[in-house]
């Protein structure tokens, strides 16, 4: 017994060591993802950096980049225990502030919601269509994914006349609704592409047993779907998360997301990159963890509804 | 007849018409499974697009409200003006370009992923970070580092000699200064999709034509590209549709300029219904990159379906 391990490590070793590449090509391989790697993070490695450094140091020259670390510009944008050398410079820094926070409040709100609402939606909808034997199955699930091809300005602009019309405009839920028009179509798309993968027999052998067919998706299908809609639930919040042109169009100031109040930290007249990059930073920080905890159904979820036989 | 037999064929029957049941059951069930959301998507999508199509047939303006049935007007103004033609051609570059680089790069990209090495294995988790940043902020993140007086990547190619690159302040470099930032938010897709369809292609043909004396490339050409054929082509109908609709990164760099430099038809089309007030137009010129990004998606599919058949 206690052999086995070491003999099976050694026979491992020597497999790999087989199947190596040579080390020209793995030589090669480095390098090339090196250069890819540099050219693609270099833009968010430089976000980082600047979040972390004031305002006279990025605008040296050269800029001084690795001498001092500040929380400066976090505590700016968060408006905490800052002091600025004006009133009205205070009072105007207290303001943007407070749109940030109120934009990465809806901006949060806005991703819940229309993201439960497709699921809602969206995941009886996949397995209808997943099930539902008949020719235009396939064009109808490519009509819902083809919601995603029409400009998305085509649908804002009369949504925008219509919520000014009925009342909407202005509302959580008109922005919440709006939105779910970019996350539904992740949602049938990609459940749909992992319920298709379940076999018909297990379903049909509960059917046999005597149960329903509710008791059917919600014991059976739901419980064996569950990877798929975790990539579609995830891939859709980082769709709404991301999105700008909603909010941009149809939300007022009250209710305008993160993506949309960051323009007003873009001034032209008080630019100031630390900040600007702080408040990226703080933007974009829970989509960065959601990638990276949740990789193995962000690649999943996106190659399943692309690479199918 | 033996009664034992007998029943046998009761049971056979029974279960016969019990299945048959089942069969109906599956068919109609689903069906009221797509009928609810069928109703929300048609609220929420319908109604509005179809009153967008509607619009661009009527004289609608922001500041003059009046829903005038036209008969197609906008489209014959619009067909006989230079902004349309331009936007057009702008937003054809715009797809081309970004598009193609993409398309060659993240292949290449993919490819690079398929080894076992030290950094294929670090990239694969993080070539997706440029997507995850909202396309608005990478573009105003790009935008900072392009930046004519302390913009990094200007100071950086200072040292190569190449001093105060305008990017998106002039009209001459505007549309590259657009694409490269699409390839940068975009090519991160690309490879995701790429590299996940490689992992999925069966490796016997490959190594049997290496075997059997095939060259690299007539590998790649003869036996790679074929069954990588409808993964490349599914990246390819998302990059080009999203291209030819692009609205975020260009409002964000550019916002259509300098001058007209960088209108492609989302652009057009917000600049027409909000800051001209002119609705109509606006939706008109959305309308029309609808219908081609609609026959472009219908060639690509079908082209995707034929690749799907081929490898069968």
């Amino acid at each position: 017994m206690a052999t086995t391990p070491a003999n099976d490590s050694a026979v491992r070793q020597r497999i790999l060591a087989t199947e190596r590449e040579p080390l020209r090509v793995r030589a090669y391989v480095n390098v090339a993802l090196g250069v890819v790697g540099v050219a693609f993070l270099f833009p968010i490695a430089w976000m980082v950096v600047l979040s972390f450094k004031s305002q006279a140091q990025i605008t040296s020259m050269p800029p001084d980049l690795f001498s001092s670390f500040t929380l400066e510009n976090y505590r700016s944008v968060l408006n905490i225990g800052v002091s600025y050398s004006s009133v009205s410079k205070a009072s105007l820094m207290e303001i943007k502030s407070t749109e940030f926070l109120q934009g990465m409040l809806n901006t949060t709100v806005v991703s819940f919601f229309s993201v439960a609402i497709s699921a809602l939606v969206g995941i009886p909808a996949a397995y209808g269509l997943s099930r539902y034997k008949n020719a235009l199955k396939d064009q109808l699930a490519f009509t819902f994914l083809s919601f995603r091809f029409v400009p998305q300005l085509l649908v804002i602009i009369p949504l925008y006349l219509i919520y000014q019309k009925i009342g909407l405009y202005g509302t959580y839920f008109g922005v919440i609704w709006a939105s779910s028009l970019v996350s539904i179509p992740f949602v049938v798309w990609i459940t749909r592409s992992y319920m298709d993968d379940i076999p018909l027999e297990i379903e049909e052998a509960a059917l046999m047993d005597g149960h329903t067919r509710r008791d059917v998706f919600f014991r059976i299908i739901l419980p064996l779907a569950k990877p798929g809609i975790a990539a579609s639930i995830i891939i859709s919040f980082i769709a709404v998360w991301n999105n700008f042109t909603f909010g941009f169009v149809l939300a007022t100031t009250r209710l305008q997301p993160v993506t949309v109040k960051i323009l007003s930290f873009y001034d032209i007249t008080d630019m100031n990159y630390g900040r600007i990059a702080a408040a990226m930073m703080l933007a974009t920080l829970p989509m960065i963890l959601v990638s990276q905890v949740a990789a193995k159904y962000l690649v999943s979820g996106m190659s399943m509804g692309a690479v199918r036989k | 007849m033996t009664p034992q037999l007998h029943l046998d064929t009761l049971q056979a029957l029974e279960e016969g018409e019990r299945k048959q049941q089942l069969q109906i059951r599956r068919q109609r069930r689903p069906y009221t499974l797509i009928v609810l959301p069928g109703i929300v998507l048609t609220i929420l999508f319908l109604i509005p697009f179809l009153w967008g199509i509607y619009l661009s047939l009527t004289g609608y303006r922001l500041n003059l409200p009046r829903q005038v049935f036209n008969w197609g007007a906008n489209y014959r103004i619009l067909f006989t003006s230079w902004y349309f033609w331009q936007s057009t051609f702008i937003t054809f570059v715009y797809t081309a370009g970004a598009v193609a680089i993409e398309m060659v790069l993240g292949y290449y990209i993919a490819t690079l992923l398929d080894h076992e090495t030290v950094m294929s294995r670090i990239m694969r988790r993080l070539i997706v970070l440029p997507f995850m940043v909202a396309p608005i902020i990478g573009t105003l993140l790009l935008k900072l580092m392009l930046n004519n007086r302390f913009g990094v990547v200007n100071y950086l190619l200072g040292f190569a000699g190449l001093r105060n690159f305008p990017w998106a302040a002039s009209s001459n470099t505007a549309m590259l200064t657009v694409v490269l930032v699409d390839v940068w938010i975009f090519t991160p897709f690309v490879v995701l999709i790429l590299f996940a369809g490689k992992r999925g292609i069966a490796k016997d043909p490959i190594a049997a034509a290496s075997v059997d004396g095939a060259g690299t490339i007539a590998v790649t050409r003869k036996v790679i590209l074929p069954m990588m054929m409808p993964t490349v082509l599914i990246a390819l109908i998302f990059r080009v549709i999203d291209s030819i609709i692009a609205f975020d990164i260009v409002w964000g760099m550019t916002g259509g300029g300098p001058g007209n430099a960088t209108t492609v038809y989302s652009i057009t089309g917000y600049v027409r219904a909000f800051l001209s007030l002119d609705v109509a137009k606006g939706t008109a010129v959305l309308v029309v990159a609808w219908l081609i990004v609609f026959l472009v998606s219908q060639q690509l599919v079908k082209q995707w379906n034929r690749a799907r058949k081929r490898l069968a």
